[in-house]
């Protein structure tokens, strides 16, 4: 479905799933630069 | 009733045609797909280098291949198979089924669920083109453990950059299916209605985004340790190498639970299934898998007793151990509480989920045989180890995966299986593991070193009957492919519900469901949710 089809539910729905997937997204990042930056 | 009556309309059920349906599919069930392939093709593989070993095993001496490349033939073979047979295979089934099970239309992020996938054929590119290059492929262990990993020619960056690739890809899969279960999940469909395989999924996904950016870590500081100059690892400039060790493990124990949580799920739904009695403790199922994972951050020195550690080290790390088999404990036991009593039948996704239970738990008692320090520098880099993990491994989560392939293949292509072949499948395989891996042990507190690829004649005749279960076994997995392929081309119709045991959302859809799986969220009741 393209996007200027979708519905406004589907859309706060999409722009949900993009914040939780920016979020853990940063956890892991995060993750990975905390941990090289603890032992430089 | 079927949902698929009401949801399969023409405008949503529009397939793809072509090569372009794979290579930018979007729809989760064309992706798992595409992630099971490439496990078994990765399967066979990996399988294919572990008969070079048991080929060059099979008599003392130096037969058919040098040290070096043995070394590499162990190294990439672990790495194909955690990697890239038996993640995959993990990710593919959750892709086929998380949605239909929660009662989503699809994954949350069907783009970056294509591009997890295409990552991987990329990465294990970049890690097999190290064969032809000069140094070789890794023969360091998959451990990668420095100073010998740095010794790799010009294939380390390769590597270096594979595993990065891999965990990229991992942690996009892992995001795609929490924010799938948390977001889309259908209304009724609460966390304490998930079915099981769900939950292990949640579990391992939250696992896989607290470990893998450690492997990546690690394997940076390793890149930057040969190309860049710095000393995270090197004494000489004041760094030190057994720190990597650390780093590696902390990865390495969740990833052991990032590999058999999935394995647990997918038995956790077969079960109950053919015992006709719902799970035995289905809360105490979750909690006990919540308690594994968390548990596994605090376990991962027991992996390195034998490097030395103080005394009150030793003792946390051997006690943080044993306490994971209580938690572990309790799923067996439920497990078994399932069953009993059950009208139980033995159709092969049991036989394979008993077996699961049965050798998985054996392979569970040399680890905590191991855990005890003391014992473990007996036991330590012997073949011991090696008959533990690939207990773990094979029966334990590979067949937990085969178990799921054979419950689900009719929902999936709408055609029962052959179950004769299925049966000769299970015995085949089971018989022929246990001649590979169970001999192992005697090898190893006899004292036979791993990753070698000759040694003292006494261990000659433990070596050919090893070598010869070994053969047996991968001889057997052709016939899996052959059950797939005929399965796929046609056979006895399969009911929507497939099995007469089988409870679930999945079970209300048409086999094979429909291309989008619930375009309209079902209503979700005590009845048809798997608790």
């Amino acid at each position: 479905m393209s996007d200027d089809k979708q519905t406004a539910a589907e859309k706060e729905l999409a722009a949900k799933n993009m914040r939780l997937a920016i979020i853990l997204g940063l956890v892991a990042l995060g993750f990975y630069i905390g941990f090289i930056l603890y032992y430089v | 009733m079927s949902y698929a009556a009401v949801h399969d309309d023409e405008h949503h059920d529009h397939k793809p045609t072509g090569i372009g349906r794979w290579l930018f599919s979007t729809n989760h069930k064309d992706i798992g797909t595409m992630y099971l392939v490439f496990a078994l093709i990765m399967f066979f593989i990996g399988g294919a280098m572990a008969m070079v070993i048991r080929a060059e095993l099979f008599q003392p001496g130096l037969q058919y291949v040098d040290p070096q490349f043995f070394n590499s033939m162990t190294t990439v073979h672990a790495l194909v198979m955690i990697f890239g047979a038996v993640m995959p295979a993990g990710v593919g089934l959750a892709n086929w089924m998380i949605p239909m099970m929660v009662g989503a239309p699809d994954m949350a992020m069907p783009r970056m669920n294509n591009m997890s996938f295409w990552i991987l054929p990329f990465a294990f590119t970049l890690l097999l083109s190290t064969f032809f290059m000069q140094g070789g492929a890794p023969a360091g262990g998959w451990t990668m453990y420095p100073p010998l990993v740095l010794q790799l020619g010009d294939g380390l960056p390769f590597l270096i950059f594979a595993v990065h690739f891999l965990g990229l890809s991992s942690i996009m899969g892992a995001i795609n299916i929490i924010a799938t279960v948390f977001n889309m999940r259908a209304p009724g469909m609460t966390f304490m209605r998930l079915p099981l395989f769900v939950w292990t999924w949640i579990i391992t996904a939250f696992l896989l985004i607290a470990a893998m950016p450690v492997l990546a870590g690690g394997v940076t500081m390793l890149l930057t340790d040969k190309f860049f100059g710095t000393a995270f690892f090197d004494a000489a400039g004041g760094g030190d190498p057994v720190m990597f060790q650390h780093v590696f493990w902390f990865f390495g124990h969740p990833e052991v639970y990032i590999l058999v949580l999935p394995s647990f799920g997918i038995i956790s739904q077969i079960i109950p299934t053919f015992a006709r009695k719902p799970l035995f403790g289905y809360a105490s199922m979750v909690y006990a898998t919540a308690s594994i994972a968390f548990l596994s951050f605090f376990v991962w020195a027991h992996h390195m007793f034998t490097v030395g550690m103080p005394l009150a080290g030793e003792l946390f790390f051997m006690y943080a151990t044993m306490a994971i088999a209580v938690p572990t404990g309790v799923k067996v036991f439920n497990w078994t509480a399932t069953m009993w009593k059950g009208s139980m039948t033995f159709e092969t996704p049991m036989l394979f989920a008993i077996g699961v239970l049965f050798m998985f738990t054996l392979g569970g008692f040399t680890g905590l045989m191991m855990g005890i320090t003391p014992v473990d520098f007996q036991y330590h880099d012997t073949y011991f180890i090696v008959a533990h993990f690939h207990y773990v491994l094979v029966p334990g989560i590979v067949f937990g995966i085969i178990s799921g392939v054979y419950y689900w293949l009719p929902k999936w292509t709408g055609h029962m299986y052959d179950e004769t072949l299925g049966k000769w499948h299970f015995w085949t395989s089971t018989i022929s593991v246990n001649i590979l891996f169970f001999p192992m042990h005697f090898l190893g507190l006899a004292g036979m070193p791993r990753r070698i690829p000759d040694y003292n004649t006494q261990f000659t005749d433990w070596n050919q009957i090893i070598s010869i279960g070994g053969f047996a076994f991968g001889l057997s997995q052709l016939l899996l492919v052959w059950v797939v392929i005929k399965c796929v081309r046609g056979g006895e119709k399969a009911t929507d519900q497939v099995w007469e045991g089988a409870h679930g959302l999945e079970f209300t859809l048409s086999s094979p469901p429909p291309f989008h799986s619930f375009t309209t969220p079902p209503e979700v009741t005590d009845a048809t949710a798997h608790s």
